[in-house]
C-alpha cells in the first residue's frame, strides 16, 4: 500500500488521478491538495507520521506554481524538504509543453521526473516497477 | 714798312708749320679713330638697347636664354653665342641655347664652361687665343654668374672659331667691359623673369584657394545645415542663412555671443553631454555630438553638432567651425521606434504568455476528457458504444495535437534561437522510442556518420524531428511486415544533415510543390492539421537551414534537412 500526495487545482484531474492510482493500488492512501499552500499544510500535518511515497505536483496553478511549492519547501520547510528528499519520489505532472518548464524541472534535484497529464495507468505502473532514478543527497 | 724774313727764318717757320701740320694730322687721325670707336660702341649700346626691349618682353626662361645667345652673336659679331641656366653643381642644365656653330662647338663649349670656376659666385674670363691648334674654338669670352641662395648659375659665352680667330680683333678691353655689362643686365632680367614666374605661381595658388574659399562659403551659405564660425574663444563671428532660418536668430543679434549662451539652456541636455562638449573644445578636438537646442521662439529641436577647430600655419587656434544638422525628425522617429519596439516586445511577451495560458487552459479539460475516457469500463458496453468511445478518444487526441502544433508554430516564430550542445543520436533514439507506440510494426534504422554531439537549437530540432519522424512512421507501408523508416544522419563541424526515408505510399508529384504550405494536406485518409511540414519549413528557415522533400508514388518519401551548426567557440556557456 502506497501513500500518495496529489497537488493540482483541477478537481476533475484530481478525481481522475486518484482513480488511476486506486485502480493500480486499491489500498492506496491518496491525499489531494488543491493548492501549494494546502499541499505544504498537509505535509506539515503528516510530518510526525507516515510520509507519502509519491508526490505528484502540477506546475500551473493559481497563486503558486509547482516550482513555488518546491522552492517554498526548500527555503521555509527544511525539515519537510529533507524528508521529501529522503523518502518521497516527487514528479511534476503537467500539461505544460513549455520548454522552459521542462528545463527547470530537470534542474530541480528534488524532482525525479516530469510526466504528462493525464496520468495513465501504464505510465504509473512503470513508475511503480522502477526504482527511483534520482540520487538522493539528503 | 716791309719786314723781310731771312731764308733762315722762313725755313724755321716752315718747319714749325710743318710740324704743326703733322701734329694736327695725327690728332685728326686720333679723332677719327676715336670717332670710329664711339660709333662702334654706339652700335653696341644700340644693340644692347634692342636687347633690353626684347628682354622685357621675354615670355619665359627658355625664351630669354635663347635671346641672350642670339644677342651675344649680334653684339660681338662672333660666330658662336651660348647661354645656359644650370644648377650650381654644374650637373644639371635647365635651359640652354647655342647660337651659330654646330655640335663640335657645343661639345667644346661644354668642356670649357664645365671646368671653370665652378664654385665662384661670379667669374668672368677673357681668353687669349688657344694654344691648341686643333681646338675648334679660337677665342672666347665667358661669364658665370650665380646668386646666393638661388642655386642657379647663368653661363654666357661669346666665341669665335679657330679659323676666324686669326682675323678677329674685337675681343679687347672695351668689348670685355660691354660683355660684363651685358651679362650683368642679363642676370638682372633673368631674375626678374624668375621672380615673375614665382609671383605667377603664388597668384595661381591664391586664385585657387580663393576659388575654394568661394566654393566653401557657397556651400556654407547654401547648405541646409546650420554653420557657425567662432573665434578661438568661441564667440560667434559668422553664421549661415540656414542657421538663421533654423533657429530664428539673425546674425546681428548673436555676433560675439557664445552659441551655448542662447542655444542650450542647462536643463536641455544632460551634464555628461555638456561636459563632453566642453572637454572637446578645451582640448581643441574635433567632436560630433547630439544636442537638444532651443530656437528663439522657445521651441526645441535636436541637432547633430560637429565642431572642428581651425589652426593657422603656426598651429595656433584661430577659430571653430560648427555644423548643425537638424535631426529632430530622426530623433522623433527613434523615440517612436523605441516605443513601438517596447510595445512589440511587451505584446510578444503577452502573446507568448497568452498562447501558453490558452494552450494550458484548452488542454486541461481535454486531458481530463482523455483521462476519463481511460477510466471508463467498457466491458459491458455494446460494440457500437465502444466504437463511439474510440472516436471520442481519437477526436480529443487530434484536438490536442492541433493545439500543440499551433503552440509549436507560435513558439518557433517568436522565441529566439537557443544554441546548445547535445547528443543528437540518443536524442533521435529517444524520439523514435516515444513514437514507436504509434505503430509497433514499423522497423526503424539509424545510419550515422560523423560526430554524435551537435550544436543546435535543441527545442526546435525536437519539434522538427518529432514531426518528420512521426510522419514517416505514420505513413509507412501498411499491411505488410516490411514497413520501414530509415534515418540517415551525417554531421560535420559546419552542418548536420538528416534524411528521413519511409517506404509509404508516397506523395503525388502534383502535390510536391505544396507540401510545405500552411494547412496543406496530401491525404484525406489520416488525421492531420496540415501544419506539421509547414512548421518544419518554418523551423529550418529560422535556423538558417533547408528542407527538401522527394517522393515517388508507391515507393516512399524522403525528407532531407540540412541545419548549420553553430561554431563551438560561439556557444554561450549557460
Amino acid at each position: 500500500m502506497g501513500r500518495y500526495l496529489l497537488i493540482d487545482d483541477d478537481d476533475i484531474i484530481q478525481f481522475i488521478h486518484s482513480k488511476v492510482v486506486k485502480r493500480l493500488d486499491p489500498e492506496a492512501d491518496v491525499k489531494t491538495a488543491f493548492s501549494v499552500d494546502q499541499g505544504i499544510k498537509l505535509l506539515d500535518e503528516m510530518a510526525p507520521g507516515p510520509w507519502p511515497d509519491f508526490i505528484f505536483v502540477d506546475i500551473s496553478m493559481p497563486v503558486k506554481s509547482g516550482f513555488d511549492f518546491i522552492e517554498e519547501l526548500e527555503n521555509l520547510h527544511p525539515h519537510a524538504y529533507a524528508k521529501v528528499m529522503a523518502h518521497s519520489r516527487l514528479f511534476i505532472l503537467t500539461s505544460s509543453v513549455n520548454p522552459h518548464d521542462l528545463r527547470r524541472s530537470a534542474q530541480c534535484s528534488l524532482v525525479e521526473g516530469l510526466l504528462s497529464k493525464p496520468l495513465n495507468p501504464a505510465a504509473l505502473e512503470r513508475l511503480l516497477k522502477n526504482a527511483p532514478t534520482h540520487i538522493s543527497n539528503g | 714798312m716791309t719786314q723781310s724774313l731771312s731764308y733762315q727764318e722762313l725755313q724755321e717757320a716752315y718747319l714749325a708749320l710743318q710740324s704743326r701740320v703733322t701734329r694736327f694730322s695725327s690728332k685728326e687721325q686720333e679723332l677719327i679713330n676715336a670717332q670710329d670707336m664711339l660709333d662702334q660702341e654706339l652700335v653696341g649700346y644700340k644693340r644692347m638697347n634692342d636687347f633690353h626691349a626684347l628682354a622685357i618682353e621675354a615670355q619665359d626662361v627658355p625664351n630669354f636664354i635663347a635671346l641672350v645667345a642670339e644677342t651675344v652673336v649680334d653684339l660681338f659679331e662672333t660666330e658662336i653665342g651660348f647661354c645656359c641656366l644650370r644648377q650650381l653643381d654644374g650637373e644639371t642644365c635647365l635651359f640652354s641655347h647655342l647660337e651659330g656653330g654646330g655640335q663640335q662647338y657645343a661639345d667644346a663649349l661644354m668642356q670649357t664652361i664645365g671646368g671653370l670656376g665652378r664654385d665662384a659666385k661670379m667669374s668672368f674670363e677673357m681668353s687669349s687665343a688657344s694654344e691648341d691648334v686643333d681646338a675648334p674654338i679660337g677665342r672666347y669670352m665667358l661669364a658665370k654668374r650665380s646668386r646666393e641662395g638661388s642655386g642657379l648659375e647663368l653661363v654666357v659665352v661669346a666665341a669665335v672659331s679657330r679659323l676666324r680667330s686669326q682675323t678677329y680683333a674685337e675681343f679687347n678691353r672695351r668689348a670685355f667691359t660691354l660683355f660684363q655689362l651685358f651679362v650683368d643686365s642679363s642676370v638682372a632680367y633673368l631674375e626678374s623673369i624668375l621672380a615673375r614666374d614665382r609671383v605667377k605661381e603664388q597668384l595661381e595658388t591664391i586664385r585657387k584657394s580663393e576659388l575654394e574659399q568661394r566654393r566653401l562659403s557657397l556651400i556654407a551659405t547654401k547648405t541646409h545645415s546650420g554653420v557657425i564660425i567662432t573665434d578661438a574663444k568661441g564667440h560667434i563671428v559668422w553664421v549661415n542663412d540656414a542657421f538663421q532660418t533654423n533657429t530664428g536668430y539673425v546674425m546681428s543679434e548673436i555676433l560675439g555671443k557664445k552659441p551655448r549662451e542662447f542655444l542650450q539652456s542647462p536643463e536641455l541636455n544632460s551634464p555628461e553631454t555638456m561636459h563632453k562638449l566642453s572637454r572637446a573644445l578645451r582640448k581643441r578636438e574635433n567632436i560630433t555630438i547630439d544636442l537638444k537646442n532651443s530656437r528663439k521662439d522657445g521651441s526645441l529641436f535636436y541637432i547633430r553638432l560637429n565642431i572642428t577647430p581651425v589652426f593657422d600655419q603656426d598651429e595656433k587656434l584661430v577659430s571653430f567651425i560648427a555644423l548643425q544638422e537638424d535631426i529632430t525628425a530622426q530623433k522623433e522617429n527613434e523615440a517612436k521606434m523605441m516605443e513601438k519596439n517596447e510595445e512589440l516586445t511587451k505584446i510578444n511577451q503577452e502573446l507568448d504568455q497568452f498562447v501558453y495560458s490558452i494552450s494550458h487552459d484548452l488542454r486541461a479539460p481535454l486531458l481530463s476528457i482523455q483521462g476519463l475516457l481511460g477510466l471508463i469500463e467498457t466491458d459491458r458496453w455494446t460494440e457500437e458504444n465502444r466504437e463511439y468511445l474510440q472516436l471520442i478518444d481519437e477526436s480529443t487526441q487530434r484536438l490536442d495535437h492541433t493545439i500543440l502544433e499551433i503552440l509549436n508554430y507560435s513558439r518557433n516564430a517568436r522565441l529566439d534561437i537557443t544554441w546548445s550542445a547535445f547528443n543528437l543520436r540518443s536524442y533521435i533514439q529517444d524520439i523514435l522510442t516515444d513514437l514507436q507506440s504509434m505503430r509497433l510494426d514499423v522497423i526503424t534504422e539509424v545510419i550515422w556518420s560523423g560526430e554524435e554531439q551537435v550544436h543546435l537549437d535543441e527545442v526546435r530540432v525536437g519539434v522538427l524531428l518529432n514531426n518528420l519522424l512521426s510522419n514517416a512512421i505514420k505513413y509507412s507501408k501498411r499491411g505488410q511486415d516490411d514497413a520501414k523508416v530509415r534515418v540517415r544522419v551525417e554531421t560535420t563541424p559546419e552542418e548536420c544533415l538528416i534524411a528521413i526515408e519511409d517506404n509509404g505510399e508516397g506523395i503525388e508529384e502534383a502535390h510536391l510543390n505544396s507540401v510545405f504550405d500552411m494547412f496543406f494536406r496530401a491525404s484525406n485518409s489520416s488525421p492531420g492539421t496540415g501544419l506539421g511540414l509547414y512548421i518544419c519549413k518554418e523551423i529550418t528557415d529560422k535556423l538558417g537551414g533547408d528542407i527538401v522533400l522527394t517522393s515517388e508514388k508507391g515507393i516512399g518519401t524522403t525528407v532531407t534537412t540540412t541545419l548549420p551548426q553553430i561554431e563551438h567557440g560561439q556557444i554561450p556557456s549557460d
